[in-house]
């Protein structure tokens, strides 16, 4: 029982550790805003004139820390055709410091959001997210609507999305509307 | 040669007067795209168990409820509610209550992230049989835990998320899909909807809760792995 209800604790510790060998400073790690539907729709609206990526994401989702690189990388590589990515986290209160110590570690220099409700179902309801599942994707185009959606609902026979098709969308998506 | 005309014709008939009830009868759920609360449950059988033996639902004829958990031990979420499960599976094992993983995972350890999945390969280079059978003996998890690497069970059951569960009665009809409880940290949790549906089938009534949206890791579809075609076989 000891060790069974130790688990959790482990498995954020080593998340912990796997993301930040060198502690971030409370300085140097990013701010997270906490955010419920309004607040994320006001959010997204400041980019007006942009393309807007959100990577869902959690702590408890190994994938979604595995494929953050890609998120990074896409800020950087498409800044100067106009893309802004945004980071949309679905992990629960208290999650904080291993979070900005993951976000820290991976450079991750744009906005980010946590959902007010957690991982809780309620998270799921509001961003629309049918599989239940992270990683998930929304691309808004310059107009601030929604374009684009991945999400492992899409097609449950299919292989799951990766970050080939990601890109590949954001890239025609950029095409389509070269910035002015 | 009248009859052997109009014979396939009525059938025709009849089939047509079906097709919508069939037609509605899909997505009645509003979380699982292949089932609903009411369906009976997909059979599987001859799946490879972490005890070294190889189980399917028939084998658990004795038992009044049937817990089928969609598992991995290559996600976070899983390992979370592990705990949970183990403790509940230990104390309904007598009131005839039997608990069953099944991981359909085709991917590898990732090595960039400790505990979390690579890449998708097949199902003896994943190495997810030898997984379970190590995480059953280290956790001493008193559940059958076995291994889907065809990943039709998780076809069949149109489960996308780690951990799935559903609760079939005795007839073996599904009286409840989604998650254990209603928050994936266990200081959260409000509802336990997988205990009260058991409850309730035990005490012979119908789980007030049917359905509620699972929350976790995505179960990693391969390109390769077939459709399950027996998906309204009940055993």
């Amino acid at each position: 029982m000891t060790r069974w209800n130790a688990l959790p604790t482990l498995l954020l510790a080593l998340t912990a550790a796997a993301v930040a060998p060198t502690p971030a400073t409370a300085a140097d790690a990013p701010k997270i805003q906490v955010v419920d539907d309004a607040g994320y729709d006001a959010a997204i609206a400041k980019y007006r004139g942009k393309v807007v990526v959100v990577d869902f994401w959690a702590l408890w989702c190994t994938e979604c820390l595995k494929e953050f690189k890609y998120t990074v990388g896409w800020g950087e590589t498409y800044k100067d055709q106009g893309l802004v990515v945004v980071s949309m986290s679905f992990d629960d209160d208290g999650t904080e410091g291993a979070a900005g110590r993951f976000l820290a570690k991976r450079n991750a220099n744009f906005q980010h959001l946590r959902s007010k409700w957690g991982s809780g179902e309620e998270s799921f309801e509001k961003w629309n997210i049918p599989s239940g599942t992270l990683p998930h994707v929304k691309i808004y185009g310059r107009d601030g609507k929604l374009v684009k959606v991945f999400d492992a609902g899409d097609d449950p026979t299919a292989p799951s999305f990766t970050h080939v098709e990601v890109e590949k969308a954001i890239k025609a998506i950029l095409a389509a509307s070269p910035q002015k | 040669m009248s009859v052997r005309r109009s014979g396939p014709g009525i059938r025709l008939a009849a089939l047509l007067l079906l097709l919508p009830s069939l037609v509605v009868a899909e997505n009645r759920s509003k979380f699982n795209a292949k089932l609903a609360p009411g369906d009976p449950a997909p059979r599987f059988e001859k799946l490879p168990g972490a005890d070294g033996e190889t189980h399917g639902l028939a084998d658990y004829k004795e038992a009044k409820v049937v817990v089928v958990c969609f598992a991995s031990t290559l996600c976070g979420v899983v390992d979370l509610y592990e705990p949970r499960l183990a403790e509940f599976a230990a104390k309904y094992k007598k009131q005839g209550v039997q608990v069953v993983a099944i991981s359909c995972e085709r991917r590898g350890p990732s090595t960039e992230i400790p505990g979390g999945a690579g890449e998708v390969t097949t199902p003896e280079k994943s190495g997810e049989l030898a997984r379970i059978r190590e995480r059953v003996k280290e956790h001493q998890l008193p559940f059958d835990y076995l291994y889907d690497g065809s990943q039709a069970t998780g076809r069949a059951y149109g489960a996308l998320a780690t951990p799935t569960l559903f609760v079939l009665d005795g007839k073996r009809r599904i009286v409840y899909l989604g998650p254990f409880d209603d928050s994936i940290p266990v200081d959260g949790v409000e509802r336990h909807y997988v205990r009260d549906a058991v409850e309730a089938v035990l005490a012979g009534k119908s789980p007030q809760k049917t359905e509620a949206l699972a929350r976790g890791c995505r179960i990693d579809y391969a390109e390769t792995s077939k459709p399950a075609d027996s998906g309204k076989d009940s055993p």
